[in-house]
């Protein structure tokens, strides 16, 4: 088999199986290898637009809700969104499974999101 | 958090800095020569090399604007200061008159346009460096998600350096420690860490409006100008009135804002609506006075030259902001710390290039194992060939087409610019034909010889050569010519020890196992 994808697949294996410890504790039945390449697909998929989608939620959510002038907060928003977004990332490999990774993101953007229609309406166009 | 947590960060170090490496290394090495890209645009128009700025230099820059451009909608003039000595005007009209955009280089000491070879000089560089050369904002958009991904992989580099406290604090270069690959890269990682950190985050900071509009949209309603104004980024340009009148001198303009500024000089000027009674005429200090980038203005009534308003510092983030980015450009800086921005650009830019050579260094397939290398392996180690060596040579080209190619060819600048890309194109096929030993061999060799040629083709097609410039103590030119010396005798050093290398005996035989699967616990075991 071709080396280099060998290697990646090398990788993702042993990668998944670190994960696959904890995991196994809690949810019996065998993983199949496909099941962990869709995993790291997934979390890709979640690291870059799920990430930005909280990173662009908490920007928002700050520039409406920090407590100073308006073009301040949104100024301050924006910079911080940026550590947001890295965070998310690494929160995204870190989490010891995909559907966590995806929660952990979800969730907080959810919850700023509802935060923003229930609260802050005039701000949302 | 141990175990587990840091091997799930190394795989994301790993195949984050795989996934945009090379592009990352092109980033990082042209946003390296732009610290100098005034310098550099000034080697390439060798005949302004002596060029001065006049003290009147601001009143001949607004004659000629009165000249080409008495009623228009907007001027804004670049004043020329040390380090780039020409005035660079613009001239907006309103639509229906034209040409609606206009653009001049004007040589202040003579009230004359440029008269120099037409070239992009070191903007080409610049500009290549946040937007890849490619149409509208996609470049842009691409070099932003590089950024963050470098920033993600900074962060996870970190974590899984498990010693990096200790070993920040420790240096024993008497220890003969193992020249491998990962040395270099933790230690030039290491030592310039708050650079590295400081100098992504900021680049993001600088295209911030590109990249996460959203608080601005969602709190102003899509307004952005009223955003602009609020955080005093930029001034409204009022409607006309439609009344001729004259602007007010601008030397007394001038001598006010210097007075108010501590001392420091005039860096750009905006008219707008000149002719017209609603002019308004905006002084920006210097970007080389203060770090915080375009934050100190002040705008004048353009008839009366009454003072109408000046930004002030109590905008603490619009502040950061503007210190954010004057610490990625840092214009602010004098030669000893651009010097060390130059340093630690570099090594950034080798932490790239040692975390490339390293994922190939760690894949190798052992000596006596059958059969050739993957084609993914074989595809990364061309890659870094063409990116590691190959850019470097691209980048001599360029130069060397600076003055080699005709002088009043009109297409030069794009010649230019086109040679480079095809140098590197060539250097990126040239490994994929080649063994990669001979190939890093052999590219490393062509750089440095045409580095070292620079110097010399210079001497032969201009009047400008180092013998002349060091004599006259014309520095930007000296120091352009020995910076290109140097930088090819580095890599003939490199060249040749990478030579030596292959023709020495193999290592003995190394625990640290080359596949990939052990990657993981062998870093972990090693200590990283």
């Amino acid at each position: 088999m071709d080396g280099g994808v060998a290697g990646l697949r090398a990788a993702v294996v042993s990668f998944a199986r670190v994960r696959r410890a904890e995991f196994q504790k809690r949810v019996s039945g065998a993983m199949k290898d496909r099941f962990r390449w869709i995993g790291v697909v997934s979390r890709v998929v979640a690291a870059a637009f799920g990430g930005y989608v909280l990173s662009s939620v908490a920007a928002i959510s700050l520039a409406l809700a920090l407590p100073m002038a308006r073009s301040e907060a949104v100024l301050t928003g924006s910079m911080v969104s940026f550590v947001v977004y890295v965070c998310a990332v690494l929160w995204v490999f870190a989490a010891s499974s995909a559907w966590r990774a995806w929660l952990g993101l979800g969730i907080p953007a959810a919850v700023l999101w509802a935060n923003l229609l229930l609260f802050q309406p005039a701000g949302l166009s | 958090m141990k175990g587990s947590f840091r091997q799930s960060m190394a795989w994301l170090h790993t195949w984050s800095g795989l996934v945009v490496g090379w592009l990352l290394f092109a980033i990082f090495l042209t946003g390296t020569v732009s610290f100098f890209r005034h310098e550099i645009t000034l080697w390439m128009q060798p005949e302004l090399s002596q060029a001065v700025v006049p003290a009147n230099a601001i009143s001949v820059a607004f004659d000629e604007l009165q000249k080409i451009a008495p009623k228009a909608r907007r001027w804004l003039i670049d004043v020329p200061d040390d380090r780039d000595p020409i005035a660079h005007l613009y001239i907006w009209r309103d639509p229906g008159e034209l040409p609606d955009f206009q653009r001049e280089e004007l040589n202040t000491s003579t009230g004359e346009a440029v008269a120099a070879r037409s070239t992009y000089g070191g903007d080409f560089l610049f500009y290549f460096h946040f937007d890849l050369n490619v149409p509208s904002i996609w470049g842009r958009l691409i070099v932003g998600a590089a950024a963050i991904i470098m920033l993600v992989a900074i962060v996870s580099g970190v974590i899984t350096h498990r010693r990096i406290f200790k070993d920040f604090f420790t240096f024993r270069p008497w220890k003969a420690s193992q020249r491998s690959w990962l040395d270099a890269h933790n230690i030039l990682g290491v030592m310039a860490l708050p650079f590295h950190l400081m100098i992504t985050y900021t680049g993001l900071i600088t295209l911030m409006f590109l990249y996460m509009p959203w608080g601005r949209d969602v709190a102003y309603d899509g307004d952005q100008q009223a955003f602009l104004s609020e955080a005093a980024l930029s001034t409204v340009i009022p409607a006309a009135a439609n009344v001729p009148d004259r602007l007010v001198p601008i030397e007394p303009l001038i001598e006010m804002a210097v007075d108010r500024w501590g001392g420091d000089a005039v860096g750009r000027i905006d008219v707008y609506r000149p002719g017209d009674a609603n002019a308004l005429i905006e002084l920006t200090s210097s970007d080389s006075a203060a770090i915080a980038f375009h934050r100190r203005k002040i705008l004048f009534d353009g008839n009366s030259g009454e003072v109408v308003s000046t930004t002030d510092n109590t905008q603490w983030a619009a502040e950061t902001r503007g210190v954010m980015y004057g610490l990625h450009i840092g214009r602010f800086s004098d030669p000893v710390l651009r010097f060390l921005y130059f340093l630690s650009s570099i090594a950034g830019t080798a932490v790239v290039a040692t975390g490339l050579v390293l994922w190939v260094a760690k894949r190798r397939p052992k000596p006596g194992a059958s059969g050739k290398a993957g084609f993914g392996y074989r595809t990364v180690e061309a890659l870094n060939v063409g990116t590691v060596a190959g850019l470097p040579i691209a980048i001599a080209v360029f130069f060397l087409a600076n003055r080699l190619l005709p002088v009043d060819l009109a297409a030069r600048a794009d010649l230019e610019a086109g040679s480079f890309f095809l140098a590197w194109i060539v250097t990126i096929l040239h490994p994929m034909l080649r063994p990669a030993a001979r190939a890093w061999i052999e590219q490393l060799a062509l750089a440095a010889l045409l580095f070292a040629a620079v110097p010399v083709v210079n001497a032969f097609t201009t009047s400008r050569h180092l013998g002349l410039t060091l004599a006259q103590g014309d520095w930007v030119l000296a120091g352009f010519d020995l910076s290109m010396l140097t930088t090819g005798v580095i890599l003939a050093w490199v060249a040749w020890r990478v030579g030596r290398k292959r023709s020495a005996a193999p290592a003995p035989y190394d625990s640290r196992a080359n596949t990939s699967a052990a990657v993981q616990t062998s870093m972990e075991q090693r200590e990283c």
